[in-house]
């Protein structure tokens, strides 16, 4: 859990602003949720552990808010699903991500990169607090102007670190693999 | 330091031995003084002339508003406040102009930026006569460029 004072605070520190003399509080929290956007499709470029999670969706459903991007698909009994281009039909074995619309035959096993909850207006992130040195230079970045490709750049050397701990391995916890 | 101790290093500086100049001009140009010199502190983020206030929909400005602490939730229109996103109150930290002085005040600002006040002032009232302040107006520059690199932690020189 990430309080949101002791983030502002490293923020603030880190931007040398400890007397609130330039930075508004809403302008750190509005970069704060600019800099977990950045962070999730960042997390899930690498495959982390950390914003995987499963889900039964059923043909027709829609994709869940917090999607980012797609990990893999299995049916009820374990067996993976191949994805199936528009305009053939979807028959079994197959699936389809349409218009934001999950389509198969039955239901499925999804399982997704998913985003990093917003700051808001709540007092914490629910996020381990060793992400916290990450976030703030993230943040620091965005408040900076910094583009995404100078972000990418700065959490490079994170990397190594966000893979060691938080990615075990690359496939998913999918059940025919237990 | 006290309006009067301000007034009188003025009249020195300013070589006004047959009181030229009456108390009440002296103080107007010290309030213009120090008016510029909070504006450019402000400009300098200067902690202490930071107020904090509470925005409420539809109320204008404080009257000793100069510049907000970064961004905040608001418009403004005709100096009427409206507040984004549903909100009705909004705590705002803002740079405020000192108030005007009078007679029995003191300089509002700490020794190392009295200087720069009373040196802007100085000016002023030679300039009102038509002398040539070039030397003085040169040195305040230099003074407000030493200000601004202390106020923003860099060193002078190489």
């Amino acid at each position: 859990m990430i309080a949101r004072t002791d983030l502002f605070a490293r923020v603030r520190r880190l931007l040398g602003d400890e007397n609130i003399c330039t930075w508004s509080d809403y302008e750190i929290a509005s970069a704060t949720d600019d800099a977990l956007s950045h962070l999730s499709r960042h997390l899930a470029f690498l495959g982390s552990d950390l914003t995987t999670v499963s889900t039964v969706l059923a043909d027709g459903d829609t994709l869940p808010d917090d999607f980012v991007t797609l990990r893999a698909v299995c049916d009820t009994e374990g067996r993976q699903l191949i994805p199936v281009r528009v305009g053939l039909v979807v028959s079994d074995g197959g699936y389809r991500i349409e218009n934001g619309t999950f389509r198969t035959r039955g239901h499925a096993l999804v399982t997704y990169q998913k985003h990093l909850p917003l700051l808001g207006d709540s007092d914490s992130l629910d996020l381990p607090r060793s992400l916290t040195d990450t976030l703030a230079k993230t943040i620091v970045l965005t408040l900076s102007g910094a583009d995404d490709a100078t972000r990418r750049k700065a959490l490079a050397e994170d990397d190594l670190l966000l893979t060691r701990r938080m990615r075990t391995r690359r496939t998913p916890d999918l059940p025919w693999r237990v | 330091m006290t309006i009067s101790e301000a007034i009188s290093y003025i009249r020195r500086a300013v070589h006004d031995s047959s009181d030229e100049y009456s108390e009440a001009e002296y103080l107007a140009f010290l309030n213009e003084a120090v008016q510029e010199t909070a504006v450019l502190l402000a400009s300098l983020r200067y902690a202490p002339l930071i107020r904090e206030t509470i925005l409420t929909n539809g109320d204008p400005m404080p009257p000793d508003f100069l510049s907000a602490v970064g961004c905040h939730p608001y418009h403004l229109s005709e100096n009427t406040v409206s507040l984004h996103g549903g909100r009705t109150h909004l705590p705002l930290r803002y740079y405020a102009a000192p108030p005007l002085l009078t007679a029995d005040d003191t300089l509002p600002f700490p020794p190392a930026i009295e200087e720069a006040v009373l040196l802007a002032a100085t000016v002023r009232a030679l300039r009102h006569n038509e002398y040539d302040t070039s030397a003085e107006e040169a040195h305040l520059s230099a003074l407000r460029t030493a200000l601004g690199n202390t106020l923003a932690g860099k060193g002078v020189g190489p």
